[in-house]
């Protein structure tokens, strides 16, 4: 609960509308956060001494370049550490890789995140199919910043770390970029997949605390402001992580200090959203911890209100 | 989620060391082990080093030959 990276959700849009998608992106959207409004929060967040990170993601926030370019830069002029998560429909040449991550890379970027997994394939082919992912890393690779590359993986995925690592191996290319996978979450449009894509997770994160809850501050297209960047962001359940909306009057630091002294906030991030389900006495079928916040949100509501009146009474479970 | 909203300001050190270890946190019990072990390590090495250098005597003969000098 102390925050460390403030990530600002552009926008929804998105060139690709992917099945997996738990933020339900699309090209339907049209709303961006304004460069006001992100300058603002950079204002504010500066004075958060723990805030060291700041991403820009979405949606595909390269969409709206003259606004990720001017917040880039406002972004590192402050001495934050910049990261853009992207889709890389900007690289269906080497070229073009080189001069938008060259102009990125001017702006301040210091870290690049690629999202590229079975889900994204049908919606890269309109660009340069997989030849986008491997003209990013190089132009990744040249220009010396941080890379990664991130897969979401369902039981019988073609592309996995491995995949991704013999290829760039294949392609002769090397820089700092690294490889993260992880499988589906059940949330957002991914809810419509059949249940053979979803993998029960058995390491005992379901049952434990969230430890990224409050660590991540997120700034929405509307204003809103949530505690957690995970997989309930646009969708009904993201009641349960909003904390207020920044305005003239809110400041992020007024919301950080709000968040700070919730104890539904505290109790997820101390306890975990799978023992508030049983301090309710619900035990829903999960297969990942964010699903137990999505239930809390949603199908458990009003059951979670009417425990209000006791928060005091969970403070005390949680100190003594 | 102001319905749970806190009446006064909470104590955030104290909030943050309430949080339950999971898998992956070295707990501070774990740390304490060596110091706790410490005595039993000592003594075991005491045991063993005493039981290498009779074994030494022993077989360079000047155990017997000490107790045949006493005979004399």
């Amino acid at each position: 609960m102390i925050p460390t990276t403030l990530v600002f959700s552009t926008t929804y849009k998105c060139n690709f509308k992917c099945a997996h998608c738990s933020v339900s992106c699309s090209p339907n959207y049209e709303d961006s956060l304004s460069l006001s409004t992100i300058k603002k929060a950079i204002d504010e967040a500066y004075k958060i001494p723990s805030i060291k990170l700041v991403v820009f993601t979405g949606g595909e926030s390269s969409l709206f370049p003259d606004i990720l370019e001017e917040g880039i830069k406002y972004v590192a002029e402050h001495g934050f550490i910049t990261r853009l998560v992207s889709n890389a429909w900007w690289a269906d040449s080497l070229s073009r890789a080189m001069d938008n991550i060259g102009r990125w890379k001017a702006c301040g970027l210091e870290e690049l995140n690629i999202s590229y997994d079975d889900f994204h394939i049908p919606y890269l082919k309109k660009y340069g199919n997989e030849q986008n992912i491997i003209n990013a890393c190089k132009a990744i690779s040249e220009y010396g910043i941080r890379g990664l590359v991130g897969c979401v993986l369902t039981p019988k995925a073609i592309i996995t770390t491995d995949y991704l690592r013999d290829m760039l191996k294949r392609e002769n290319i090397s820089g700092d970029i690294k490889f993260l996978e992880d499988f589906l979450f059940p949330l957002g449009r991914a809810r419509s997949l059949p249940p053979e894509c979803f993998v029960k997770a058995d390491d005992g994160s379901i049952t434990s605390r969230c430890r990224e809850a409050g660590n991540s501050i997120v700034i929405l297209p509307s204003n809103d402001v949530t505690f957690c960047c995970g997989h309930l962001i646009n969708t009904a359940a993201q009641r349960l992580i909003t904390i207020g909306k920044l305005s003239k009057n809110t400041s992020l630091s007024d919301l950080v200090h709000k968040m700070q002294n919730n104890i539904l906030f505290w109790w997820l991030h101390n306890k975990g959203p799978f023992l508030l389900l049983k301090e309710l006495g619900k035990s829903p079928e999960l297969y990942r911890n964010c699903e137990a916040c999505y239930y809390l949100g949603t199908k458990y509501f009003s059951d979670l209100l009417a425990l209000a009146p006791r928060s005091e009474e969970l403070l005390a479970k949680m100190t003594g | 989620m102001d319905e749970f909203q806190s009446k006064k300001d909470l104590n955030l050190e104290m909030m943050l060391s309430k949080a339950d270890k999971i898998e992956g946190e070295i707990h501070p019990q774990a740390l304490a082990v060596p110091f706790v072990a410490l005595p039993a390590v000592l003594y075991v090495a005491v045991l063993t080093i005493g039981a290498v250098e009779l074994g030494i005597a022993v077989s360079a003969g000047l155990y017997i030959q000490k107790v045949q000098y006493v005979k004399q």
